[in-house]
């Protein structure tokens, strides 16, 4: 069984992932498990499994998601559990944080460049992965989706009346993407609060973002490409 | 209330000695984070302010062995430099500067001279020969012929410390005597005391103070007020004239339809209580300008060690007095900024310690690994990629 495990920031980034891998496994064996890491003082520090599809042998694939709870979070929980997981036969790690509140965006590449210095080189491979500036930016420029939340949310709607095109422009350029999401859907009288995520992700298209959007997105290439490794047959190599 | 306020400290004690300990420069802002690896010297180094501030109080009386002092004040955005040596019990050399002017100094036999000030004349230097075992900063007090000593005694009495690994008065009661003294409100033990001289002071606005920073870092209280001990009684002689109340500190949960009295109350909830009544008295009563806190947050849960140090350095921020912590606690450091921290480090019996100021960018670099703070100690980032830093 392969092993593969996400240390995400926040719910949002849960679901996200969670169904992301589901739409690129289609029939593939794939068990996908969520949980959240949080404590670590007088409360005892717990690494919790919660939706608890147990991997049976049979599976072919496992993926566990972890909520760490915090942007700063993401690095440090894998600093922490990396030697574990890699006794527990997990073949990478792979974190998923924001570049904002705490950055700005010109910190990025900095912010690229160091990233890897708190990660052990001697275990399995693990990366982080900055979403740019929020992984809203990524449901932003999946753009067909807002007709899908209400029909009166078109691109031309929310140009006019924000000035900025989800379908063309460069998502990852917008320094609040998640407050954007909100006032797009504002514009139809519907909100968008980091509770209420379930419901766009309900809508997003994943075959346009699995295909197309990885074009727009590095943060989402980048994901996409580790899935699809993850996913696929190891390959014997013979000389 | 005094505006002085530690910029930093060196000490030295058991030079060339087996014994050596050298703190080689502390440097302090307004609020202050001391952390490093267990035994590094945070706890000492609190205690070598501490000692300093008792030295520097005319009652009670207080002298070091040994030991050597450079430290830096700021008065106002004037610089105080005051240099002591004690061996042997002995004060072998002592100076200060107002600024760059020295205005005291002693050499190795206990001798000197010392900035008087006369009537209608201009301050001049006298000689003086002062006992060897005595602080002349302390013994020459004088605000008339040395006004500049007072500014010292200032700072040192208004400077508290408090080792929260303790009860902080938890299990010491107080008996009301009429005509007894006051509570000393540079005692963290006497929080029952401290209590009853703020209410009486401050009334429902000091009351109302502590319950709203308590119900901040968690524990909700609707009652505080000074209660006698339900189940302890005082036993007196049956021939005895006095008949002294007990009295303790009684506070009201929120939900709950009792008083509960601090022999009941938990030990971090009452260390929490305690440490805030005393600051908020300080503040209230502008009696404190220099807080020390040993092992903040120690037996706090992670909501309650956060939300007391966001409190503190909010008080810290509105009051300005000047907070010095030092802590263990990882939640703690995660929520003090690093532009806060003075990371220490020994090497034998020297520490060395690294801050912001002196490390600028490993601090900015281990910002961008996106960790939280604690790993910087406990990854040992700065010592692994100091290679990197310039000029350190």
């Amino acid at each position: 069984m392969k092993k593969l495990a996400f240390f995400v920031e926040g719910y949002s980034e849960v679901l996200f992932v969670e169904k992301l891998i589901g739409e690129i496994a289609e029939k593939n064996n794939v068990t996908i498990e969520r949980g959240y890491i949080r404590g670590g003082k007088t409360i005892q520090k717990q690494l919790t499994v919660i939706n608890g599809k147990s991997a049976s042998s049979a599976c072919e694939y496992y993926v566990l998601i972890l909520n760490c709870q915090g942007d700063h979070q993401v690095a440090t929980r894998i600093a922490e559990e990396h030697r574990s997981f890699s006794g527990m036969g997990y073949e990478k790690l792979i974190g998923i944080r924001d570049v904002r509140p705490t950055f700005q965006h010109s910190d990025i590449p900095r912010l690229e460049a160091t990233l890897r210095k708190g990660i052990d080189q001697s275990l399995i491979p693990a990366e982080i992965i900055l979403s740019i500036m929020e992984i809203e930016s990524v449901f932003l420029g999946e753009a067909t989706h807002f007709e899908r939340i209400d029909p009166a949310l078109t691109v031309d709607v929310i140009k006019s009346k924000l000035g900025f095109d989800p379908a063309s422009g460069d998502m990852e350029l917008r320094t609040e993407p998640a407050a954007d999401l909100a006032n797009c859907y504002a514009i139809a009288g519907k909100t968008y609060t980091k509770q209420l995520v379930q419901d766009t992700i309900d809508v997003l298209d994943f075959d346009r973002i699995y295909l197309e959007q990885p074009q727009r997105f590095k943060s989402l290439s980048q994901l996409v490409s580790h899935i699809d490794s993850f996913l696929s047959p190891s390959v014997l190599r013979v000389g | 209330m005094s505006c002085i306020r530690l910029i930093s400290i060196k000490y030295s004690e058991r030079l060339g000695e087996s014994k050596e300990w050298v703190l080689d420069n502390l440097p302090l802002s307004q609020v202050n984070l001391l952390v490093g690896k267990n035994a590094t010297g945070k706890t000492r180094a609190l205690n070598i302010i501490a000692s300093l501030a008792k030295l520097l109080t005319s009652t009670p009386r207080f002298m070091i062995n040994f030991g050597s002092y450079d430290v830096l004040f700021d008065d106002d955005g004037v610089t105080l430099r005051y240099k002591l040596t004690v061996s042997s019990g002995n004060v072998t050399h002592e100076e200060y500067f107002i600024g760059d002017k020295r205005v005291l100094y002693r050499g190795p036999d206990g001798k000197g001279e010392i900035e008087t000030h006369m009537a209608g004349a201009e301050p001049q230097m006298v000689r003086f020969s002062p006992p060897q075992s005595e602080l002349a900063v302390v013994i020459r007090r004088d605000s008339l012929q040395h006004p500049y000593l007072e500014r010292l005694h200032l700072w040192s009495q208004a400077t508290r410390h408090f080792t929260f690994g303790t009860p902080l008065g938890r299990d010491l009661l107080a008996m009301i005597i009429k005509g007894g003294p006051e509570a000393d409100d540079r005692d963290t033990n006497q929080a029952v005391g401290i209590f009853r001289k703020a209410q009486r002071e401050f009334g429902a606005s000091f009351v109302d103070a502590v319950k709203k920073d308590m119900t901040q870092i968690g524990y909700a209280i609707d009652g505080l007020e000074i209660v006698a001990p339900e189940n302890i009684k005082l036993v007196l002689p049956a021939n005895s004239l006095e008949n002294p109340e007990l009295s303790c500190i009684g506070i009201k949960e929120e939900g709950l339809d009792r008083v509960i009295d601090q022999t009941e109350i938990s030990q971090g909830m009452f260390r929490a209580l305690s440490m805030l009544i005393q600051v908020n008295y300080s503040q209230m009563a502008k009696r404190a300008n220099c807080i020390l806190i040993d092992d903040i947050g120690e037996g706090l849960d992670f909501e309650r060690s956060t939300q007391l140090i966001n409190v503190l350095r909010q008080k810290a921020s509105e009051s300005s007095f000047q907070l010095i912590m030092t802590t263990n606690d990882r939640f703690v450091m995660n929520n003090v900024p690093l532009n806060e921290w003075l990371v220490l480090q020994r090497q034998g019996g020297r520490i060395r310690v690294r801050n912001y100021e002196n490390s600028k960018t490993l601090f900015d670099d281990f910002k961008f690994t996106g960790l939280s703070n604690f790993s910087l100690l406990e990854m040992d980032f700065l010592n692994d990629h100091e290679s990197t830093e310039i000029g350190v």
